[in-house]
């Protein structure tokens, strides 16, 4: 009995003692306001010469061909990249938990590595190497860069920087993150609706010389540290080294940063996944159809969200498109159908100077190489519907990409270059194509029936385009039918990102369809059908009664 | 006392109603357990609908043979239609009966709404992945299938540099098919770590594909969805073989061996 009360108050003591360990640990942990994110190693691995070497041949096996065999960023696949593979003997590191201009802990260049860079080239590697094979590169990649032989533990403890308690996301901490998104003028790069078309975008080199682009703070999927507000709150407190992105951590206080990272999230559109919808829908509208962009009926049409793709098919291949997503509304009515396409460009380019189509001779390499210098050529901002001359029978359709020989394809190109040209009475240009060989042929003058009309502001433009729901030249142009799935298709042109011709964004066929409300005639059908069931029951009926009991 | 016989009608309409549970429920599984497929293989839905209308050709012909088993087959029937009298109380019996003779009407209204209305599904990308591939490549072999190990991998090396510079782009760097020029294409570039990609056919086949891309498809596998590359202008054949090589290893998979003719 005396034996196990002793032992109960032994067990009582070790458990105080290790809830009072755990709440010390816990404390410590708050107080240093460590940060830990997602895509951080469960434990640190340290390095010995067995690691390292290990980390060499995975190294040579899998990020060679883009990191360059010594690590310099010049791997074969590095030119044709924007941007390009980080140098790696550089030590300059974009993605850090540690101070401005800081090397970074290990834990934040695994994470690199466990999730890659999203919206570049960098892949995550989470399915194909183990959490060991993942640390042998960390101590493999460090010895390309001679600066972390220096750091000694205590600099490893200085340099990372601390985290307080997440506050939470209200209408007040928004508001008053807004405010300071005004104060700290991050507007001036990034712009005032967070599309990054700031007054001072397009003016940035990134410390290796090449230009580079404030971000669109809009697009979720692009956030290339993460989306999460910590990631958010991390970001413009350790700045982007290498790039203007500029540290905020001796401006703002806590409280402030978690304000700012929770305004900057409800910039992040919240439009439908692309790609989410293959149908758009052409809503049917009684009276004249909407020409002006901002005209409120375009809001009763339902939008789909178009995703988008380099040009990759065939030379001039471009793999580094500006344009990745366009919003479609479309109306129409007895006579006419119009269409809104609004999609983020950063600027606006109204001016044209170079011959309208790349053609595959003035590329050698199967992709467009980028080099070492990256002229900035001005080049128009412009977007093209397409669609097939003739209704497909069956699922046969031309080629997504400008048809094929026998299978002509009507294009509807607008362009922000015509809209001031005296010459035309028409910003939208229709033109037949039969494959990507030859540049797309324009109607002659008198064939021209499309119109368009398009606004730029804040970082996104808006147009329409319009046309006759038939027309008399149904050899080279589509004729619109309510009822059927009308395969429809983007292309798109960023003029600063040096965008023309072939050189372009495109979408894979999806299907337009002009709603029809069920005819009453199918109805009227539906009901004499009722009332002939009825009829023939109650002759039924009677009959048998008549007939009496068998 | 005689035990009670299900009467003819119930018993026309429980063996109709246990083959279709059976054509459409249990043969399904039955199949996947002999043929010993991972996936229960459905019946075809015009399959279904010649045998049910066998049985039910059947059915009629049994009930009809003579007078008296007709009278007893439509007698439910003709007793639901003629209904009761109001002296044998106005049961459940009354109700269902006004049930079916309300339903009867209603379900032709239906049908006939469903044949008139326009059809507003989506239209689906229904296409074959590997269609037979043509005869002038199907005796193609890897003219590097027998060099040393040491030759061996530097023709990997070489094709996976070729691969990362050309292919990456929409198959991925790990060749998992997610490449950032993925994003924008419905049909997705093909996924060679999956198991029933470049893992299913022979080394030939994917050379024809390489060359050939998208638009050498037959009709069958639509073509015009495909933005696959044809790479007969650009790449030699000795490069396509060696990424063919690099292709297969990247993704970790095995070409299929070529039948031998003997
Ligand atoms: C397809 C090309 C490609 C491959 C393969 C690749 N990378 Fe990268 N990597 C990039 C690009 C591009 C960037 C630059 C992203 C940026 O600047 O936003 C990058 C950036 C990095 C960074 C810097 C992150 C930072 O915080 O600034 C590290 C570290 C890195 N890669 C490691 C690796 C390792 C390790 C591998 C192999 C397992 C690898 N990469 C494979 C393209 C690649
Ligand atoms: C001098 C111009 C400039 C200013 C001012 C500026 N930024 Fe940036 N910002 C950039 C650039 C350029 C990038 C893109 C870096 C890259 O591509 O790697 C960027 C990227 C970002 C990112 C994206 C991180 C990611 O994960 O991709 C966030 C978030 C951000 N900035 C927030 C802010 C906030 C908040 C402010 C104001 C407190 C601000 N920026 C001020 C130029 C600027
Ligand atoms: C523009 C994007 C794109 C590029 C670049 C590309 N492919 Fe493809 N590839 C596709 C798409 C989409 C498919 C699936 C449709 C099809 O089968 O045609 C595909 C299918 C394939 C297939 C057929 C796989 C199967 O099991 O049916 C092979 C093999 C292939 N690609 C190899 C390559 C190689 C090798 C390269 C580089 C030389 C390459 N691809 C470049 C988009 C691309």
């Amino acid at each position: 009995m005396r034996q196990g009360t002793s032992q109960a108050r032994t067990k009582l003591r070790a458990a105080a003692f290790h809830a009072l360990l755990i709440l010390c640990a816990g404390m410590a942990s708050v107080c240093a306001g460590q940060v830990v994110l997602d895509g951080f190693p469960t434990e640190t691995v340290a390095m010995t010469p067995e690691i390292v070497e290990a980390g060499r041949q995975l190294y040579t096996e899998r990020c060679s061909f883009c990191h360059g065999v010594a690590g310099a960023g010049d791997g074969s696949v590095a030119d044709y990249l924007d941007p390009r593979p980080r140098d790696l003997t550089s030590g300059i590191y974009k993605f850090r938990t540690t101070g401005t201009g800081e090397l970074p802990m290990d834990e934040d260049i695994f994470r690199v590595i466990t999730r890659g860079v999203p919206g570049t080239a960098m892949p995550s590697w989470t399915e194909v190497l183990t959490e060991d094979e993942r640390w042998q590169l960390v101590h493999y990649i460090k010895t390309f860069c001679e600066d972390f032989e220096y750091l000694t533990e205590e600099d490893y403890v200085e340099m990372r920087i601390t985290v307080g308690a997440e506050l939470a996301s209200t209408a007040e901490t928004v508001a008053k993150g807004e405010e300071l998104y005004r104060n700290m003028k991050c507007w001036e790069c990034h712009g005032d609706r967070g599309r990054g078309d700031g007054p001072a975008s397009g003016t940035h080199t990134d410390d290796w010389g090449y230009p580079i682009w404030p971000f669109n703070l809009t697009q979720g999927w692009q956030y290339r540290g993460g989306s999460t507000a910590k990631d958010i709150y991390i970001r413009f407190t350790t700045g982007i080294s290498g790039t203007p992105m500029p540290s905020y951590a001796d401006n703002l206080s806590d409280e402030e940063r978690w304000q700012l990272a929770h305004y900057i999230r409800t910039l992040i559109a919240e439009e439908a996944a692309p790609g989410s919808s293959v149908v758009l829908r052409s809503k049917s509208l009684k009276g004249d159809l909407p020409t002006d962009p901002s005209d409120p009926r375009w809001e009763t049409a339902e939008p789909t969200e178009i995703a988008l793709s380099g040009q990759v098919i065939t030379r001039p291949r471009w793999q580094n498109p500006a344009i990745e997503s366009i919003n479609v509304r479309s109306l129409y009515n007895e006579d006419d159908i119009a269409f809104l396409l609004e999609w983020d460009d950063r600027r606006e380019d109204r001016v044209h100077q170079v011959g309208d189509e790349l053609s595959a001779d003035d590329v050698e390499d199967t992709y467009v190489r980028l080099g070492s210098s990256r002229p900035q050529e001005a080049m128009r901002d412009a977007v093209a519907l397409q669609f097939p001359v003739k209704m497909p029978e069956g699922p046969v359709k031309p080629h997504f990409y400008r048809g094929a020989p026998g299978k002509s394809v009507n294009l509807w190109m607008w362009a922000a270059d015509r809209s001031g040209d005296a010459e035309r009475d028409t910003s939208v240009e229709e033109m037949n194509a039969t494959g990507y060989v030859d540049p797309p042929v324009p109607q002659p003058k008198e064939s021209q029936q499309t119109h368009g009309a398009a606004t730029w502001s804040e970082g996104k433009w808006q147009a329409v385009i319009s046309r006759t729901l038939t027309t008399e030249d149904s050899a080279k142009d589509i004729q619109f039918v309510p009822g059927l799935f009308i395969p429809i298709a983007f292309n798109a042109w960023e003029g600063s990102n040096g965008e023309r011709g072939l050189k372009m964004s495109m979408s894979s066929w999806y299907s337009l369809l002009l709603e029809t409300s069920t005819p009453v005639s199918v109805y009227l059908y539906s009901l004499v059908g009722i009332l002939l069931a009825c009829g023939f029951e109650l002759w039924l009926v009677r009959r048998l009664r008549k007939a009496g009991p068998a | 006392m005689p035990r009670r016989r299900m009467s003819l009608f119930w018993s026309v309409v429980v063996a109709c109603a246990s083959i279709y549970v059976f054509l459409a429920f249990v043969f399904p599984y039955a199949a996947m357990w002999i043929a010993g497929s991972e996936n229960a293989l459905p019946v075809p839905a015009a399959l279904i609908a010649i045998f049910m209308a066998l049985t039910i050709v059947g059915a009629l012909i049994h009930v009809s043979t003579d007078d008296d088993r007709l009278r007893e087959f439509l007698d439910p029937v003709v007793r639901l239609l003629r209904g009761w009298d109001r002296s044998e109380g106005y049961s459940t019996r009354a109700v269902a009966r006004l049930a079916v003779l309300t339903a009867f009407p209603l379900l032709v209204g239906w049908v006939v709404y469903g044949a008139a209305a326009p059809d507003t599904r989506t239209p689906s990308l229904l296409r074959i992945q590997h269609p037979t591939m043509p005869g002038r490549y199907e005796n193609l072999t890897n003219p590097f299938a027998d060099v040393d190990e040491a030759t061996r991998a530097q023709y990997i090396e070489e094709g996976t540099t070729l691969y990362q510079v050309n292919c990456r782009p929409c198959h991925g760097t790990k060749a998992d098919g997610a490449g950032p020029m993925a994003r924008g294409l419905r049909l997705k570039p093909a996924d060679f770590q999956d198991a029933g990609t470049i893992g299913t056919v022979v080394e030939s086949y994917a050379f024809w594909r390489i060359k050939e891309g998208g638009r050498g498809l037959p009709m069958a596998a639509s073509p015009w969805d495909s933005a696959m590359p044809a790479w007969k202008d650009e790449l030699s054949d000795e490069e396509i073989w060696k990424i063919v090589m690099a292709e297969y290893a990247i993704a970790g998979r095995e070409p299929r061996k070529p039948e031998s003719h003997e």
